[in-house]
């Protein structure tokens, strides 16, 4: 799963490097972070696209939440703005079919709230990058619930294989009974069923001077 | 009723504060004024986009005015700005007839010099806001009778 928190005026067809910058960003796995920085960065033209199109009923736009941009084959994205211009994207893995939408509304509205808490630490300054510790903790602890709904599916989806088939052997039907423990998901799951990628927002150009050299060799 | 003293209490101190520490020369300069208005961006931006978290998209300019009018206003001042225009062009004049920040000090031309002093700090609040949703702005204050006062927004 990627997330994206991007920050800029939407209107024009290309993302302008001037205008989206990001805030935030947070990957697991750490391998594939470029191509997640790739797919988000493309991902904010159809957000562009979704809250300019004014008078078309493509999506309500007195909401915020955009939902499902555009799903690849092994991704899925997901998108939300705020009114502040602030926009969040997620990329999740496809396998990871237990996500439901109002799981993945809940998850931008604590995005969201943490993004406010954020903006009115003093400490902060509005168009920097993103430190604050209890944010990391928050998006932290929210990949965790991810990663421990998708091995419930994966128990889930090895049970109902395990009935359908009674001729398995042994050891296939005794993993179905395995439970996490709480709080305790290894890293090679983590790894192999979710990657995280929180990216923050760009400010607006006003802070231009400002832009930090982000990763451009996509 | 006491949360509206504390602010009110707190603003006006902070007013005197930035005067009594500012050094030689920068009452006329204008200084304070900048560093009140500038403390009110700060302020405007934090507050904005708590306020907007649960309210639906803004569609244009105008629906922003009519929130930062109604809602915003309300919220800080506990009563909402008397008149609005605009020529449609991005300039707006916001018109309060009690603003709540003045009604303690006089009710006609006394300590009228005084004024802006106190009009910095929530020009900066609507220019921190405006800016926080995306507008750039100027926002300048005007008083010719207490406590009423006029607010001119100037969108860039």
């Amino acid at each position: 799963m990627l997330g994206w928190l991007h920050r800029g005026k939407g209107g024009q067809g290309a993302v302008d490097p001037r205008k989206n910058y990001p805030l935030y960003i947070r990957s697991t796995p750490m391998e594939s972070e470029l191509k997640f920085h790739y797919m988000v960065h493309t991902s904010l033209d159809v957000v562009d696209e979704k809250i300019s199109t004014m008078g078309k009923a493509l999506v309500d736009q007195r909401e915020l939440y955009l939902g499902l941009l555009y799903p690849t084959e092994d991704y899925k994205v997901y998108g939300y703005v705020t009114n502040s211009k602030v926009k969040f994207v997620m990329v999740v893995d496809s396998s990871n079919t237990a996500l439901r939408d109002n799981e993945i509304r809940s998850m931008f509205r604590k995005l969201h709230n943490s993004y406010t808490d954020v903006m009115c630490n003093p400490f902060y300054n509005p168009g920097d990058r993103i430190q604050s510790r209890a944010f990391d903790n928050m998006v932290t602890s929210m990949m965790i619930q991810l990663t421990q709904e998708s091995s419930t599916a994966m128990e889930l989806a090895d049970k109902a294989q395990h009935s359908a088939s009674p001729g398995t052997q042994g050891s296939a039907s005794s993993f179905s009974n395995f439970r996490w423990p709480k709080g305790k998901v290894p890293t090679w799951l983590l790894k192999h069923q979710l990657s995280l990628l929180l990216s923050t927002a760009f400010k607006e150009g006003s802070k231009g001077a400002k832009q930090e050299s982000f990763p451009r060799k996509l | 009723m006491a949360d509206e003293a504390l602010f009110l209490l707190l603003h006006n101190e902070m007013v005197s504060g930035v005067y009594k520490s500012a050094e030689q020369g920068e009452v006329e300069n204008g200084r304070c004024i900048t560093k009140l208005e500038n403390m009110g961006f700060r302020v405007g931006q934090g507050l904005i986009e708590r306020f907007t978290k649960d309210t639906a998209r803004f569609k244009d300019e105008l629906d922003i005015m009519k929130f930062i009018c109604k809602d915003f206003w309300t919220t800080v001042f506990k009563k909402q700005i008397d008149n609005l225009r605009t020529n449609h062009q991005g300039i707006y004049v916001l018109q309060d007839n009690k603003f709540r920040l003045l009604t303690q000090m006089s009710a006609g031309k006394q300590y009228l010099e005084h004024a802006s002093k106190y009009l910095a700090f929530t020009c900066g609040l609507i220019r921190g806001g405006l800016s926080n949703l995306g507008i750039k702005s100027i926002v300048t204050a005007e008083v010719s009778s207490m406590p009423a006062c006029k607010l001119n927004l100037h969108f860039l």
